[in-house]
């Protein structure tokens, strides 16, 4: 080690190498995932809901009823541990209908469906978050 | 190393650093494996409320009409025999909630006894409150809820499963 000099070349290679595992360790800590499986749900429970709320021609009353609050007052009764936001649109692509706020998304479900007593197209857009 | 002085300033750094390291390995130590701890656990109750649920109500059970003779059940399913996805029988669940108990349906469910408390909600969408069956052993604080939309009889129903990990 030279005179003046603060550390040696193999001192400064171990403080890099300590600081390189230090941050490896610390960025792995923070981006582990620990959203584990409580949204996954909320997606599948989600699209098979509509799914049946379709088949059972319940969409079809909505939209017959133009009652898209009911659709935001059944999804909100449906999953109460998240925060969702449901927009509808009609075959324009222009939105109808829009209720409720996520700061965080996590998931959006997506659902179109057609009413047969409307002969109209329906798009339903649903964000999952907190 | 000059005359006097006992380690020299390499020495010193490499040991203020592996003093930190230290310090921080055992500081952070016991919060990673607390918190893994109740993430492992968290993921445990999911896991066990998704198999829960979708059994229930995907599968008719075994046998498939065990709602004749609720002796010779070995595995609990609510769906309809050659039903659709999340279609319930409502002989099924009207025995599920009145005839069985807590401990008969962990069992017959496959869950190790005494492991997970459980609570079983269903409530017509739009409902009273008279019109929800229940089935709880212990009032639930915490856990994790998974819930289905299913049909019975043509109406919508939201099933909820219920599952915390005993302590």
């Amino acid at each position: 080690m030279s005179k003046g000099q603060l550390l040696s070349f193999e001192a400064f290679v171990s403080l890099l190498i300590v600081l390189v595992f230090s941050f490896l360790a610390v960025n792995l800590y923070n981006t582990f995932p620990r959203d584990d499986l409580k949204y996954e749900d909320f997606e599948l429970s989600l699209s098979y809901a509509l799914l049946k709320m379709d088949e059972t021609g319940f969409l079809d009353k909505i939209a017959l009823e133009s009652n898209w609050e009911m659709l935001y007052s059944l999804i909100v009764e449906f999953l109460p541990n998240c925060k969702v936001r449901l927009e509808v649109y009609d075959q324009k692509l222009s939105i109808i209908y829009f209720k409720g706020h996520c700061n965080k998304v996590f998931k959006v479900v997506c659902y179109v469906f057609v009413s047969n007593q409307l002969s109209t197209i329906y798009g339903i857009k649903v964000y999952i978050g907190e | 190393m000059s005359r006097g002085v006992s380690i020299g300033i390499d020495m010193l750094f490499a040991s203020v650093i592996t003093l930190f390291a230290l310090v921080f390995a055992m500081m952070s130590s016991s919060i990673i494996s607390s918190s893994s701890f109740n993430a492992l656990t968290r993921i445990n109750e999911q896991s066990i409320a998704i198999r829960v649920i979708e059994s229930l109500c995907l599968s008719p059970g075994i046998p498939a009409d065990w709602e004749k003779n609720i002796s010779v059940t070995k595995r609990l399913g609510l769906a309809l025999t050659d039903g659709a996805l999340y279609v319930l029988s409502k002989r099924k669940v009207e025995i599920f909630f009145r005839n069985f108990t807590m401990g008969q349906i962990s069992s017959l469910l496959g869950l190790p006894n005494g492991t997970y408390i459980l609570k079983f909600m269903l409530k017509p969408i739009f409902s009273t409150e008279s019109d929800i069956l229940e089935l709880e052993c212990d009032e639930i604080e915490g856990g994790f809820t998974s819930s289905r939309l299913v049909v019975i009889d043509g109406s919508l129903f939201i099933f909820r499963v219920y599952v915390k990990k005993v302590s």
